[in-house]
């Protein structure tokens, strides 16, 4: 299977202050992807350098996916347009938008403006954005930070079957481990900064056992969050 | 109902001024100036004066309007071009009306152009300044998200630039409504080749004292009335603003 995303020996540096330090990395088509790391460890640098937004101090990033869909961090919707019409801006194709709001549960909520919106609702908007430009791969920059975890787990069940049905990549920044364990085929754990690559958790769980309560589940979270604490203290 | 007590009041008051002072010359009862009034109102001269400054004012706020618009985006996307023309502007900005009429004097001689332009100018810089503003103040972020799903140019400005500095470019406009019919008034009144201020000069000449408290008197209700009018189209375009 080719990769949609290829990471050489990345390095970033603001001024004096470096973020990133030598990541190698790769995600193959259909794969997902997600990292995990303490605040201020460059994530989100990291997805500004693939999205083009920044440039790389040294090292190279290497995007094969034709369409790339973004999740951000807060929803980024037009204060003024309706959820119909903010889709609208990104893709004028009117057939399409009402697959992406039947598929993300928004019906009913096309004419309402974002400030009618509950904030996971807000957070459906952004994913229906992202999926209304049919991604190869889809990149989410911390989406469920300021969620409740009811609405956290229905958002990612719907990523999960979202996944399922068309196989895009998926590429994910958190610090939050149950998320990147129930989404994750592979977690990959950043140190603070300057940040490297500390390990990679291959996530072998099948749909059943992806769930909060399951104990394989618990058994892998407690694995990861060791390794994360043994790697502070030294 | 409060309004009519308002109004009441100028005139009250307007006849214990003239009362006290007793000249027609200075202040003219308020009947006679009303008679005047409904004098000249039945001439066309009137009507062609007051389509004179009407037309001069639209053709102001439109120029006024778009080319302030159109630099004060250049100046609202790009800090070295917001830092090369602003003190241009705020030159314009400063200069006198009176510096103005002196130099389209020279340059045009009596005619429309010089009120047009003059009364352009005076509300430029309003225009250009809150558009730079209002282009300033769009969401960074919203921009970056409608860049990294490379939506069109053509889309970009007229749902996110256009749309962001409506609210500003209303309230610019609002406020320009108000003060411009002074300036094209002003400035007909000196170079202007027709207008109520050509008929203010004329009344002047003559020495006709109701006659310029009745031209006044039209040119107070012609720039209540816009005022009003634009108020209220402006309150429904941004009541789809207001609501978020």
């Amino acid at each position: 299977m080719g990769n949609i995303l290829e990471v050489n020996d990345l390095s970033k540096s603001f001024g004096n202050l470096k973020v990133i330090d030598g990541w190698d990395l790769e995600l193959k088509k259909g794969e997902k992807l997600i990292l995990v790391g303490p605040s201020g460890c460059g994530k989100t640098t990291f997805f500004r350098i693939v999205s083009g937004l920044e440039k790389a101090t040294s090292g190279s990033v290497t995007v094969f996916a034709q369409k790339v869909g973004y999740v951000f961090q807060e929803p980024r919707l037009f204060p003024w347009r309706t959820v119909f019409d903010n889709l609208k801006i990104i893709r004028d194709d009117e057939k399409k938008i009402k697959e992406v709001i039947k598929m993300m549960s928004l019906e009913g909520f096309e004419e309402l403006i974002p400030s009618k919106l509950s904030g996971g609702m807000k957070q459906r908007v952004n994913l229906a954005r992202a999926l209304l430009v049919e991604p190869d791969l889809l990149i989410l920059d911390e989406p469920f930070s300021s969620l409740d975890l009811k609405i956290k787990l229905a958002i990612m069940k719907d990523i999960e079957e979202l996944w399922s049905k068309y196989n895009f990549s998926i590429l994910m920044v958190t610090h939050d481990i149950k998320e990147a364990i129930f989404l994750a085929d592979r977690v990959t754990i950043l140190s603070p900064r300057p940040s490297k690559i500390l390990q990679t958790f291959y996530i072998n769980l099948d749909i059943t056992e992806r769930d909060i309560t399951n104990r394989r589940f618990l058994e892998l979270e407690s694995t990861i969050t060791k390794f994360i604490i043994n790697e502070t203290e030294n | 109902m409060k309004t009519f007590y308002g109004v009441l009041l100028i005139i009250v008051i307007w006849y214990i001024l003239s009362f006290a002072i007793g000249s027609s010359f200075v202040l003219p009862y308020p009947h006679l100036v009303l008679k005047t009034l409904i004098e000249q109102l039945k001439t066309p001269r009137i009507y062609f004066a007051l389509w004179g400054t009407v037309w001069k004012t639209l053709v102001v706020l439109l120029f006024g309007t778009l080319i302030g618009i159109a630099i004060g985006f250049f100046m609202g996307i790009n800090d070295t071009v917001y830092e090369i023309v602003r003190p241009l502007i705020m030159v314009v900005q400063s200069i006198p009306v009176v510096s103005w009429l002196a130099f389209v004097v020279f340059l045009w001689g009596v005619g429309f152009k010089g009120p047009i332009l003059i009364s352009t100018l005076s509300i430029l810089p309003d225009i250009v300044f809150t558009t730079a503003s209002g282009i300033k103040s769009i969401d960074g972020k919203l921009l970056e998200m409608v860049r990294l799903y490379k939506v069109p140019f053509g889309r970009i400005f007229r749902h996110l630039y256009l749309a962001s500095i409506v609210p500003f470019i209303i309230a610019a406009v609002e406020i320009s409504v108000g003060n411009v019919w002074k300036v094209v008034l002003v400035t007909e009144f000196l170079v202007g080749g027709s207008g109520l201020g050509v008929e203010l000069a004329w009344a002047r000449q003559y020495v006709d004292v109701p006659r310029i408290y009745a031209i006044t008197l039209i040119a107070v209700v012609l720039g209540l009335v816009t005022e009003r009018l634009f108020k209220t189209i402006s309150k429904r375009m941004l009541k789809r603003w207001e609501i978020y």
